[in-house]
């Protein structure tokens, strides 16, 4: 049995996924709630982006401390904890890699992390080939051809989890995550070194 | 989720709070309020907006910004203070008016209570409530330095705003822009640069980088150097100090004379030699180029870390007094295809950003400002690397977690050593404190779960709770270095002092007098074991008293009162700090002779 939070200020209910009491209007202590559910977006890999930063910045300008920062200091501490809940989880939605160990979890599918060893040979045939041939690459015109067909690799894969995640192929999905977080990697490398 | 619609508060326009904007610069610093919906510039008793960053300590008396640029004690006066924050601002390296050793806190601490009071006599009544900028670039160190000196001068600081961010603010508002834009700020003494999103009411930062120690000082240094070398074949470091400072003077007023005019004659006297010599951009470009070259980089990486294609930026607004300099938009043009905007006045749009801000703060708004933490911060662990818990470009505030564990078998405590930077190995970042987590449970190596929480607040000041999951043993911390009072204690003060303050001066005494009370009370508490095991009945029932006489007067705002129970705590210790030398002294021989068997 679970018994429904209530205001600190007015004792009245404050209904789930709501940061808000909607009789006082005052602020209420961050509850966990998952990422989707904060934004009150649609659950799903293919996010509009967009969508996204209208959601993120709505809660921010509802919950900012620069909002409260005349009021209590238990409402200033409310709402840097808030403030700091909705900015992580917009940062894990807007990565796909995030997003999609988040789905993952949802539908109940325990994700490998990426530390995890990886013993994939085709992928790691694929990643080894990325690799030399960037290598190998003589000069900054080849080096850039490098990367966008590292670039074209990314989004094949991104594709591909996609599919995945509509067919509900959550075994499919964890292992093309953690080979997008590889080239993700690589890429970041590879960058680096140009 | 349902939202509702926060309403605003009700506030009639005649009783609007007042917000200074406070852009305290290295070499230049600018003051500026919002009152009853007309913006303004605070201007001082010369009638300048622009106050040089200068406090002149002679003869018992103070002297501030342009009080100082004719006098003939110039030479003598403290310059670029600012630039002491990202290194050790404690230390006690001027002397006041009364010959005291005072540190770059302090000093900058006088520069405030200065401003306030221009500020003061600008609007003719008191403020307390300010905005104060801060370059982005700075560390969390230097932001939580300026914020004490800030208290310590009796403001009430409602935020820090990074100072690129600022000058967005206010450009963005004032020209009504949307879409991306960088920001290169160069100013005195830093350089930063910040890509920002705007769009409806919402100035979003989205990376940020920089250089906290170069800046328009150093352009002036570099050509000094060029001038004495070309045109009297001296090396500027066989200078004394005065003659170098007059040439870095004279170097200044030439670069600021070529963002208007390609050359002239100029008569210059080295060492009582006075020759004519020719001024020219190009040799200037020449001399400074390779500081230009680095702000170029900067820029070049920022845009490459946060993959945003160049054509997506509206542009480069130029913002700080050494973005005149008229190579580098040239520069910025041959390197990045974009537009340049440079119709707002670099030198006063930060304060003003500050101050619109402040206003918004304290009477509401729709807008929102969301800013992202410049370097990363971490932890030290085995082998002297950092492990990041809070990466760079970060949207603050933040709060993030980690678990960490021990390395030995039976070990019970656990030292964290907090850091600040980007490099890998823990002594190339900036210390930013330590603490250590006691009583924990021994139990095999690895096995203890200390879970460690870094909050980083909307200022971009730090604060480190760490907890053994089991026995729920809690080390808090601000990151504070050894005896300093917590940011949040003296944030209570000042505020306190604020409302109970008849006038301005007094004010500014009380709550001097309680800042050192407390430190004093915070040192005292820590060595309370060795009181009790060193004093006699007598003399520990004598400290206590003054501890509670000391206590009691805190709730008070006589100053006068606390002072003298400051002293006699002081003295009733005399005998316990000689004995608490002898103890310590001993205890490290007692060691030595350990070593020995
Ligand atoms: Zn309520």
């Amino acid at each position: 049995m679970s018994v429904s939070p209530v205001c600190w200020n007015c004792q009245s209910a404050i209904p789930p996924n709501t940061f808000l009491c909607q009789k006082c209007n005052k602020i209420q202590p961050p509850k966990k709630i998952d990422e989707f559910k904060l934004f009150g977006i649609p659950e799903k890999f293919d996010l509009d982006l967009e969508e996204l930063e209208i959601a993120y910045l709505k809660l921010q300008r509802l919950f900012h401390p620069d909002k409260y920062s005349q009021l209590s200091d238990q409402e200033i501490k409310y709402s840097t904890l808030l403030s700091s809940m909705i900015n992580e989880a917009y940062q894990k939605l807007s990565s796909s890699i995030s997003r999609a160990s988040i789905l993952l979890k949802l539908n109940g599918f325990n994700s490998h992390s990426e530390d995890q060893s990886f013993n994939d040979p085709e992928v790691l045939e694929e990643i080894m080939d990325i690799q030399n041939n960037f290598l190998e690459a003589e000069n900054p015109e080849q080096k850039k051809n490098s990367i966008q067909k590292l670039n074209r690799k990314i989004s094949e894969t991104m594709n591909s989890l996609s599919t995945s995640f509509k067919k509900k192929e959550y075994e499919v999905a964890n292992r093309l995550n953690i080979k997008l977080s590889y080239l993700k990697k690589i890429r970041i490398d590879f960058k680096k070194q140009l | 989720m349902n939202l509702i619609k926060i309403k605003e508060p009700m506030s009639s326009k005649n009783d609007a709070k007042i917000c200074l904007g406070i852009d305290f610069g290295t070499t230049n610093s600018v003051c500026s309020v919002k009152v009853e919906d007309k913006f303004q510039f605070i201007v001082d008793e010369k009638g300048e907006t622009l106050i040089p960053t200068l406090i002149l300590y002679n003869k018992k008396t103070k002297k501030f910004g342009n009080q100082i640029i004719k006098d003939e004690n110039y030479f003598n006066s403290i310059f670029s203070v600012k630039r002491n924050f990202t290194k050790d601002f404690q230390k006690k390296i001027f002397e006041d008016e009364n010959d005291n050793k005072i540190s770059s806190i302090e000093v900058s601490k006088d520069f405030f209570v200065y401003l306030k009071n221009v500020c003061e006599k600008n609007l003719n009544h008191n403020v307390f409530d300010c905005v104060i900028t801060v370059p982005a670039y700075f560390d969390e160190k230097a932001r939580s330095g300026i914020m004490r000196a800030a208290f310590m001068a009796g403001l009430r600081v409602r935020r820090l705003i990074n100072e690129p961010t600022a000058a967005a603010f206010a450009y963005g508002l004032e020209k009504k822009k949307k879409g991306i834009f960088f920001v290169y700020d160069l100013g005195g003494g830093t350089f930063d640069v910040s890509l920002l999103k705007l769009s409806n009411g919402i100035f979003k930062v989205i990376a940020t980088s920089g250089d906290p120690n170069l800046g328009g000082d150093d352009f002036d240094n570099l050509y000094a150097k060029w001038l004495v070398k070309k045109f009297f074949k001296i090396q500027f470091d066989e200078l004394d100090k005065r003659e170098r400072l007059k040439l870095v003077k004279n170097s200044k007023l030439f670069k600021e004379k070529l963002t208007h005019s390609a050359s002239f004659y100029e008569e210059l006297k080295v060492n009582g030699c006075i020759k004519k010599v020719e001024i020219n951009t190009k040799d200037f470009n020449k001399s400074v180029e390779k500081l230009i070259d680095r702000t170029i980089k900067i820029s070049a990486e920022l845009l490459n870390e946060v993959d945003v294609e160049i054509n997506k930026v509206n542009g480069f607004v130029l913002v700080g007094g050494s973005s005149r300099i008229k190579c580098i938009s040239k520069k910025i043009k041959e390197n990045f295809e974009t537009k340049i905007f440079d119709d707002v006045n670099p030198d006063l749009v930060v304060s003003k950003g500050a101050a619109l801000h402040g206003y918004e703060l304290l009477n509401g708004s729709d807008n929102v400002l969301l800013d992202v933490t410049p370097l990363s911060l971490g932890i030290e662990t085995m082998g002297g690397l950092m492990e990041k818990i809070i990466s760079r470009n970060t949207p603050i505030p933040a709060i993030k977690e980690q678990t960490f564990t021990t390395h030995e078998n039976g070990q019970t405590a656990l030292k964290f050593l907090i850091l600040q930077g980007e490099r890998e190995t823990s002594s190339n970042n900036r210390k930013l404190g330590e603490f250590i987590l006691s009583n924990i449970r021994p139990k095999p190596a690895g096995i203890p779960r200390i879970k460690v929480m870094f909050s980083l607040d909307a200022d971009g000041i730090l604060f480190v709770t760490a907890t053994d999951e089991e026995t729920g043993a809690e080390n808090k911390l601000s990151v504070k270095t050894n005896h300093e009072l917590d940011l949040n204690d003296m944030r209570k003060i000042v505020e306190s002092s604020i409302e109970n303050a008849k006038d301005d001066i007094h004010q500014r005494m009380v709550i001097e007098a309680k800042v050192k009370a407390k430190i004093f009370l915070n040192e005292i508490e820590s060595v309370k074991k060795d009181i009790e095991l060193l004093c006699s009945v007598n003399d520990i029932k004598l400290i206590e008293k003054n501890i509670n006489l000391l206590k009691s007067s805190l709730q008070t705002n006589d100053c006068d009162m606390i002072n003298q129970n400051i002293e006699k705590l002081n003295k009733s210790t005399e005998s316990f700090a000689q004995k608490k030398i002898e103890k310590d002294f001993s205890e490290v021989i007692g060691k030595d002779v350990d070593k020995i068997d």
